[in-house]
Parts: structure tokens; sequence; C-alpha cells
């Protein structure tokens, strides 16, 4: 069984979503004492401000600086005869399996950070859930779709 | 325009009009009692929406036909934009015959049925003549009675199916001492307290204030036990309406198993009768309340793929049988549905894994006291409750497991109720195993699976020992 992984470039994309994120956190947090001092607002405000940007800080450092990379390492998947496995998380680790019998479609995605680098996610839906792999090269990703594809119909869905 | 299928019965303009009419006047209304003084001077002229309804109720009406050919049920309706909805009837997984206490005098069903998609709402035929339905039941393969008069129907030849309808092999019935015990034992009272506490909320808006402040003062003059007394009163109330609720929802229940359908009637005054297959359905669960298992009593639902089942309580899954006795329970899944019969008995969570599972509770509830020690002066009372909340959450806990046999994967948990899932691996969607750092150090981890039903449901059996969390994940994989 090969085990194979996500495209480098993944972390400078989950982070740079993360920033994104980030600053649309901002924004909205500098609002408030803002708001506070043109309408007087309850001094109460100043405070969640504070805190708000405080647990903004800690989101920034986590998700920008420490997460990324862990998911990098901790992802990957695997192509068996008869089914597709995930392995993702940070501090809980899981593994998923999807049996080529169960899947509905393949879809791939690209938003524009992802095809900045080339990059499109697949994802897998059951008739129970979907699931993603985030970041493949884009013809890896189209093999891997076909791959899925040509598989599903070898396994012919029995209709149940 | 060219006469093609059948129209529905005359009376359904009524009866749209009413459930429209019931919609909207159910919000509007608190509204309306609020203006109700200029209500003819402004709004006098809201009086001609219930015509409007009434009128494109009827022009609906008219748009709306069906028939049924060799393959397909076809439905046309729509005023404006013309829908023609083509199902296969080979796909039509559930059809649900239902009539409530308006329709029944007059010998008018509703016919629902629907398909495995799930996007597509349900095809409904809001009344029709009772024969009618027995008509259409026959023609999609759901019948039960022999096809007789059916020989002058639309399309004669081809309509008779090879595979002919036998009586059912069992039938279970709920007896009176059962129903009975199921009303006693049922979890409706938090339904109508819910309810109760709705309409209380809203009673301080209809109620006039001087009447409110009067019946407050009255209500202050009375002493404490009297309040106490007025207290039980209600929730004795309370419970009387819900003894009373199971008793029509659950009047008269039917389960009439065949080999390949489950027949499920029900109700006093709404009275619905079900045909689902039985290779629609994905798992079995089986619900027990703490006064249940008390009383060695378990619901038994089914998940299954397309039911049309609107019981809130079960979540649209189908309620197969209300109350089975926990030692008739293998027979009954024996001769209910087979596949899933079998030993409900689970190898539970090693202690370890119950231990952990406590820490959060645990955490957070120490976190929460220690917050009300600090900031109120009754605050260190609230401690008393720890050990009882935890004490709960350890049996909670104790109570999960699973078993592995063949094909045949049992969980079991409980938060509330306890809960038993039976399902096989050719349902299983997906499969998961989980586990964070300290689990893995301490041996343990979790499972998870998927199915379909008409919303996908997902069980999870938290805290396994590893070795077994593998064992079912490579169960799966093979």
């Amino acid at each position: 069984m090969e085990e194979r992984h996500l495209d480098r470039e993944v972390i400078t994309i989950w982070r740079q979503r993360a920033i994104i994120v980030n600053v649309v956190f901002w924004l909205v947090i500098t609002a408030i004492p803002v708001c506070t001092a043109l309408f007087d607002w309850p001094r109460f405000f100043y405070w969640a401000a504070a805190i708000l940007g405080g647990l903004n800080v800690i989101h920034l450092i986590l998700f920008v600086f420490v997460f990324p990379s862990i998911r990098y390492r901790t992802f990957f998947y695997a192509i068996r005869r008869e089914d597709l496995l995930i392995q993702e998380g940070i501090f809980v680790i899981s593994q998923i399996v999807i049996p080529f019998t169960r899947v509905q479609n393949v879809e791939t995605e690209q938003g524009p950070l992802l095809h900045k680098r080339h990059l499109t996610s697949v994802s897998v839906t059951t008739a129970a859930d979907t699931k993603e792999i985030p970041a493949l090269a884009e013809q890896d990703a189209l093999n891997l779709r076909d791959q899925i594809s040509e598989l599903i119909k070898e396994n012919a869905i029995h209709e149940v | 325009m060219k006469s093609e299928g059948k129209r529905i019965h005359f009376f359904s303009i009524f009866i749209d009009f009413l459930n429209t009419l019931r919609s909207l006047i159910l919000p509007l209304g608190i509204g309306f009692f609020l203006g109700f003084r200029h209500f003819f001077d402004d709004y006098g002229f809201l009086l001609l929406i219930p015509l409007f309804i009434l009128i494109s109720d009827f022009v609906g009406w008219l748009r709306t036909r069906y028939e049924i050919t060799d393959e397909h049920f076809h439905l046309r309706s729509g005023v404006f934009v013309r829908k023609d909805r083509y199902i296969k009837v080979s796909r039509i997984q559930t059809i649900q015959v239902s009539t409530n206490i308006l329709m029944r005098p007059f010998g008018l069903v509703k016919v629902k049925f629907d398909t495995a998609d799930a996007d597509k709402s349900d095809v409904v035929l809001s009344v029709v003549k009772d024969e009618e339905a027995r008509r259409i039941k026959q023609l999609l393969g759901h019948g039960d009675e022999q096809l007789e008069d059916l020989e002058n129907a639309s399309a004669p030849d081809s309509l008779i199916r090879p595979a002919g309808k036998k009586s059912p092999n069992r039938v279970f019935k709920l007896s009176g001492k059962d129903l009975l015990i199921a009303a006693l034992t049922s979890s409706n009272i938090g339904v109508i307290i819910g309810t109760a506490g709705a309409f209380l909320s809203q009673a301080d808006d209809i109620i006039p204030d001087h009447f409110f402040n009067s019946s407050v003062g009255y209500l202050a003059h009375l002493t404490f036990i009297f309040i106490i007394l007025l207290i039980v009163l209600a929730a004795l109330i309370l419970w009387l309406a819900s003894l009373a609720v199971t008793f029509i929802r659950w009047g008269g229940f039917t389960l009439s198993v065949t080999d390949e359908t489950w027949r499920i009637q029900k109700g006093l005054i709404q009275i619905t009768d079900e045909t689902y297959k039985l290779d629609r359905v994905q798992a079995i669960r089986i619900k027990e309340h703490w006064l249940q298992q008390l009383f060695g009593l378990c619901t038994v639902f089914a998940e299954a793929i397309g039911s049309v089942s609107e019981d809130k309580e079960s979540g649209g899954s189908i309620l197969v049988f209300p109350i089975v006795r926990k030692k008739a329970l293998p027979s009954f899944l024996e001769a209910a549905i087979p596949r899933f019969a079998g030993t409900i008995e689970t190898k539970r969570i090693p202690m370890r894994g119950v231990i952990y599972a406590l820490l959060k509770p645990t955490l957070l509830l120490s976190a929460i006291c220690t917050g009300l020690t600090w900031f109120f002066s009754w605050g260190k009372f609230t401690w008393i409750g720890v050990p009882v909340i935890i004490l709960y959450f350890f049996f909670s806990f104790r109570t999960s497991g699973f078993s592995l046999k063949g094909h045949r994967i049992v969980f079991t948990d409980r938060m509330l109720a306890k809960t038993t899932v039976i399902t096989l691996k050719k349902h299983i969607q997906t499969f998961t195993k989980e586990a964070s750092r300290v689990q893995r150090r301490l041996g343990l981890g979790c499972s998870r699976f998927s199915i379909r039903s008409s919303s996908p449901q997902t069980y999870e059996n938290n805290q396994m020992d590893q070795k077994d969390a593998e064992k079912l994940f490579q169960w799966f994989r093979n």
C-alpha cells in the first residue's frame, strides 16, 4: 500500500487562508473600540475587544505557524484495490476508509489560491458524507479522479 | 386540453386551503390580537387573502394530474410553470397512506411516497378516494390484496406482477396493556412541557395586563404549600396529556411482516398506513429510556433509505414497534427482519476508557462550580451536585460497547437513552478510526461508521480498546 502525500505547497495555502480569516477578524475587532468611542457604548466593550484581540493573536500563531505543518505531516491517502484510505488530523489522528462501491461521485475543485499554484482539491462523496483531499498537483488530481471513477465503474455499484 | 391521467379528489382543494390557512393564522394570529381594534378599518382587505388562496388551490387542483403506466408514475402539476415528474415504479421505496378526522368520514385518504433520491421532495397526492389509494398501492407493487378488479383499469395486462401478494408472515399488534405501558414510559412528557412553556410565554401577550396583574396578586396571597400543590397538579395534567398523546399516536399500532415488506399501521385520529421495502433498511436502532430499562422494555426503530415518517421523536427513522420486551427482542428481530437478528450483548469499553472519558465532564463541571463559588455566596453548594452528575456519566459511559460477528456489527452507547445500533458491513458507507495522542498512550481509540438513511447517520464508540478499534477497522477493510 503506497502512502501518498499532499503537495508541499499546501502549507502555504493553509497559511494564506488562515491569514485572510485572521485579517477579517481584525477588521471586526477594531470596529468594536471605534464604535465604542464614537457612539458612547459602555466601557465594557473595550475589554471585550481586548480579549477578542488576544484570542485572535493565538489563532494567528496556531493556524499560521503551528497547525499547517502538523496537518501536512499527518495527512496521507492511499488507494487500495477496493477502497480509499485517508488519514488526517492535528491532535486527534483519524483514518477513514471509503470503499469504492460506496462512492457516488468524485469532484475536483480549484479556488483562486489553489489556481495560482496549479493545485486542485479532490473530494469524494458517498451517500453519507464527503471527504476531501485538500491539494494535489493539477495533473495528479485529474489522474486520481479518473482512477477513482474507473474503480467505481469496475466495482459496479449495486443498487441498495 | 387532452385529458390524460386522473385528477386527485376535488376535496383536496378544501384540505389544501385549510392547511394553508392554518399555517398562516398561527404566526399571524397573535399579531391580529394586538391590533384587533383597528383591524377592520386598516386591514379589512386582508380578508380577501383566503379567497385568493381558495382560487389558487382550485386552479392548482385543475392542473394536477397523475397516471401510472407500466414503468412510471407520472405526475403533472404547477399553475404557471408546468412540472412533469416521472418516477420509476421500481424506485419507489415507501408508500404512506394516511387519513385524519376531516377526511375519514368521506372515505378519503392522503397518499405519499418517497424515492431513494434524498434531494427531491416526497410525492404527495393530498386527497384521493380510499379505493383509488388501494389501486395505486397495488399498481406500485406495494399492495397486499389480490388484484381482482384491475382488469378494467387503464393498462391491464402488464399490471399483474408475477410476485403474487402473500398474506403477511407475522402480524404484531400493540396490545392495550402494552399501549398503556408505552404511554406510561414514553418520553412525550418532555415535548408537552416544551409546548406548554411556549404557550405560556405567548400567553403573556394574549392575556390582558389587568387580568394578569390581578391574578398574580392573587397568587402572592397563597401559601407556599398551595403553590407547590398547583405545580404538582400541573405536572399531573401534563403527564395525563402525554398519556393521551401517546394513546392517539400509537393506538392500534400494527406491524405486518411479509418477506419483502413491512406494513405499519398506527394512530387513532390521524391514521397512517405505511409500507416499507425491507431491503431498504440500513440499520436497526433499539432505544431504552431509563424507565423502560427498569421494566426490561425497549423501542425498535429502523433507519431506511427514503422513509416518509414525520415522527419528530424518531428523527426521520421508522418506528418499527413502540414496546418490545427485552427478552422477546431476539425472536422479534428474527421474525421482523432476519438479517439483523442475533445477540445484542456487547463487549464493554475498558475501565481506563471510562475514566478517561470522565475527565472532560469533571474538568468542565469543576470549572463551572469554581466560577460560581467565586462569584456567588451560594456557589459552594453546587459542588454537592458534581459527584451525582459524574456518577451519572460514569454509568452512561459504562454502557458503551460493541460486538462483531460475521458481517454484523453492534454499537451501544447512552446519553439519555441507551441506544443500540445493529447494522451490516454492506450497509456501512464509511468507517473511521480515530485516536488522540493521550488516547494512543492509554491504548484507546474511537470507531465511527456512517450509514445512509433519510438523513445520513453516524454512530460512534469512543474510548474502546485500541486493539478492538484496529480490529473493527480491518474488518471493514477486508
